[in-house]
């Protein structure tokens, strides 16, 4: 081997080197320190659950009123002090919700409330409804009608 | 050119490349350093915002009960009140929650979401507890949604729960 190819191997061997080493110190630097921040992780969770629970002024929580709109028999009980019937009035109640949260916490989302026939769906941006980009999912299953309430928030 | 004049021309481009990457290398060292400070930095505030909410959240002088077990998301307006009333009339009972919350601001509002409601009844809003600035530029504050039950009534009220505190 001639003495400049020697030259050009040690060149080469040092660049390498010197590669090898940046590429750990960047390695072991950066790392995920991302604090997982717990408390945001619920929100879906929670917002079904204090809203279902909760008392319309109908004397039925929405849980009940969800549950008669998804009833055909029962769903004109809400008229006896409302005007209208309980699928309009748990749809309404739910969008005040989600207005008030929600789209005011500038969170997309995507709720389907579904007995597996017939669905209530919100959402404030229809990319929401694809599997990708979905976070935190929030599940509330109201037993007697076999109705179960899925809110996505979108990252 | 002479052979001389090459192997001088060559060596000195091989000390300048080392050079270079060196420059690169130790200036890309050094960034990295700085943003990672400021990066560990930001994640030891993070985690210090996130105790004191999570402090507040789970506090049993709030959270409603059922044979003492706590309820998920739940908050008994009662013990709100009472907490309230207490920290105004009792200074030994608000320096002692001074001391441990220290600057952070609490608070309940019940949102009533009825479709035919115009004007919001605002006498189930509580300030449950304010200290501090909350125009400071460290404060940040995060909502949830939560049960309000009233006990006496047997009612659950749907409510957003305001926590702010400061990094």
């Amino acid at each position: 081997m001639r003495k400049a190819q020697y030259e050009i191997f040690g060149v080469v061997i040092i660049i390498a080197v010197l590669i090898v080493v940046g590429i750990f110190i960047f390695a072991t630097n950066i790392k995920g320190n991302d604090v997982k921040s717990s408390v945001f992780s619920d929100i879906s969770q929670d917002l079904l659950d204090a809203s279902m629970n909760s008392n319309t002024d109908l004397s039925f929580t929405l849980e009940e009123v969800f549950s008669n709109c998804f009833d055909e028999k029962r769903n004109n009980l809400c008229k006896l002090k409302w005007d209208g019937d309980c699928c309009e009035y748990g749809q309404q109640s739910m969008q005040n919700i989600l207005d008030a949260t929600l789209d005011t916490w500038k969170f997309r989302y995507n709720l389907l409330i579904t007995d597996g026939t017939k669905e209530l769906e919100f959402t404030n941006d229809n990319r929401c409804k694809s599997t990708s980009q979905k976070s935190s999912p929030g599940f509330y299953l109201i037993p007697q009608s076999v109705i179960v309430a899925e809110l996505f928030i979108c990252k | 050119m002479k052979k001389g004049q090459v192997e001088l021309l060559e060596n000195s481009f091989v000390v300048i490349m080392i050079y270079f990457i060196a420059f690169i290398m130790i200036g890309g060292f050094l960034a990295n350093e700085f943003f990672g400070q400021k990066k560990m930095l930001a994640d030891l505030q993070e985690k210090e915002w996130v105790r004191k909410v999570n402090l507040i959240y789970s506090m049993q002088e709030f959270r409603c009960n059922d044979n003492s077990i706590q309820l998920y998301d739940c908050f008994d307006k009662d013990k709100i009140e009472a907490f309230i009333d207490l920290s105004t009339s009792d200074d030994a009972f608000f320096a002692y929650y001074r001391e441990m919350m220290g600057e952070m601001v609490v608070k309940v509002s019940v949102f009533d979401y009825a479709p035919d409601v115009d004007d919001y009844d605002t006498s189930m809003d509580y300030v449950v507890y304010e200290i501090g600035n909350p125009k400071s530029e460290t404060y940040r504050e995060i909502k949830f949604p939560i049960i309000l039950r009233d006990r006496a009534k047997g009612t659950n009220h749907f409510a957003i729960l305001k926590i702010g505190a400061y990094q």
